[in-house]
């Protein structure tokens, strides 16, 4: 019989790849079994290719901001947008940089977030599943993220008008 | 007479951040117009009436081919010019990726008189290659993250969106 009250406790994360998909990442998350066992796992998978055949999975949801409250843990690749938005919500998140795109430019932010200490960083996606087994140390003592306010709309405004 | 802005962006973070910055300008001017061009449908859900979609300068997960590139390159230089005329902006505003390249150069030619360009803020220590084509072109330059005030000289930061 499955032990019910273990299940209720389990830590539930998700994960987002954005618009673009991050298919690595989501396989390796989704194939591992293990994990079940104490985290509920949900997968945002963008454009992705790979359909997760495990763990339940959603493509995009425009309305996630404000369902950030269901989840305890978040793993994203390492996009701008979502991070600001989990750290503005302060929220706890691991970030896996996804350098599969053409583009290299995730290694930026992820460096960022980790020299600052904002956010637990994991550098490559097959070392996933041991991050994810210490996901409540690693983003236990994260520094808060104090953002300078974009302050230049009214100067910007005054600019465009005159 | 209202005013009309060009806000061009493409998909994920560059879009968040064009959306920042229009609630933070509507929130104070309520009577701006603002045409999008984008190169994404991502966001059609979000209840904007003018909005243009182009095919994107260059795919993130292509490698670069120059027939696709020219292709969509002059089809965003005719839609920029219609756009133009049409509407007749006060100013351009842009966010990256490679579209914002030839929106910027055709503002310039038909003297759209302000065109500001913000580098991603997902930069810290590199330049975009739209944020390096489209400073030659821009009046203004924002950068997001102080470090990146060393790479552009002329460029400002005032904070992050």
């Amino acid at each position: 019989m499955p032990n019910l009250q273990g299940a209720s406790k389990r830590k539930r994360i998700l994960v987002i790849t954005g618009t673009t998909g991050f298919d690595s990442l989501v396989r390796n998350i989704d194939e591992n079994r293990e994990l079940e066992g104490g985290f509920d796992i949900t997968l945002q998978t963008g454009d992705g290719a790979y359909k997760p055949r495990y763990k339940s999975f959603f493509d995009f949801d425009k309305g996630l901001k404000n369902r950030l409250s269901e989840y305890d843990f978040f793993i994203t690749h390492a996009g701008a947008g979502t991070i600001f938005m989990l750290l503005e919500q302060k929220m706890r998140v691991l970030v896996v940089p996804n350098t599969e795109r053409a583009d290299k430019h995730q290694i930026e932010l992820a460096q960022y977030v980790k020299s600052n200490n904002l956010c637990a960083v994991c550098q490559n996606v097959s070392d996933v599943a041991m991050a994810i087994t210490e996901i409540d140390r690693t983003t236990q003592n994260l520094q808060p993220y104090e953002k300078v306010e974009f302050n230049a709309v009214r100067d910007l405004l005054r600019y465009i008008y005159e | 007479m209202n005013i009309s802005i060009l806000l061009v962006y493409g998909e994920g973070g560059h879009h968040d951040q064009a959306m920042r910055l229009m609630r933070q300008m509507q929130a104070i001017d309520p009577k701006i117009e603002f045409i999008h061009v984008t190169d994404t449908v991502t966001m059609k859900a979000d209840s904007i009436e003018k909005i243009y979609t182009v095919t994107p300068i260059r795919h993130k997960n292509a490698s670069f081919n120059p027939f696709s590139f020219a292709s969509a390159y002059l089809k965003a230089v005719a839609l920029t010019v219609t756009l133009v005329h049409q509407y007749k902006p006060k100013a351009v505003i842009g966010f990256g990726p490679g579209i914002c390249i030839p929106v910027f150069m055709v503002c310039k030619l038909l003297n759209v008189k302000k065109r500001i360009f913000f580098e991603d803020w997902c930069r810290f220590t590199s330049k975009s290659l739209s944020g390096k084509a489209c400073s030659p072109f821009s009046t203004k330059f924002f950068v997001q993250n102080e470090s990146l005030k060393e790479l552009y000289r002329d460029a400002e930061f005032a904070g992050r969106l």
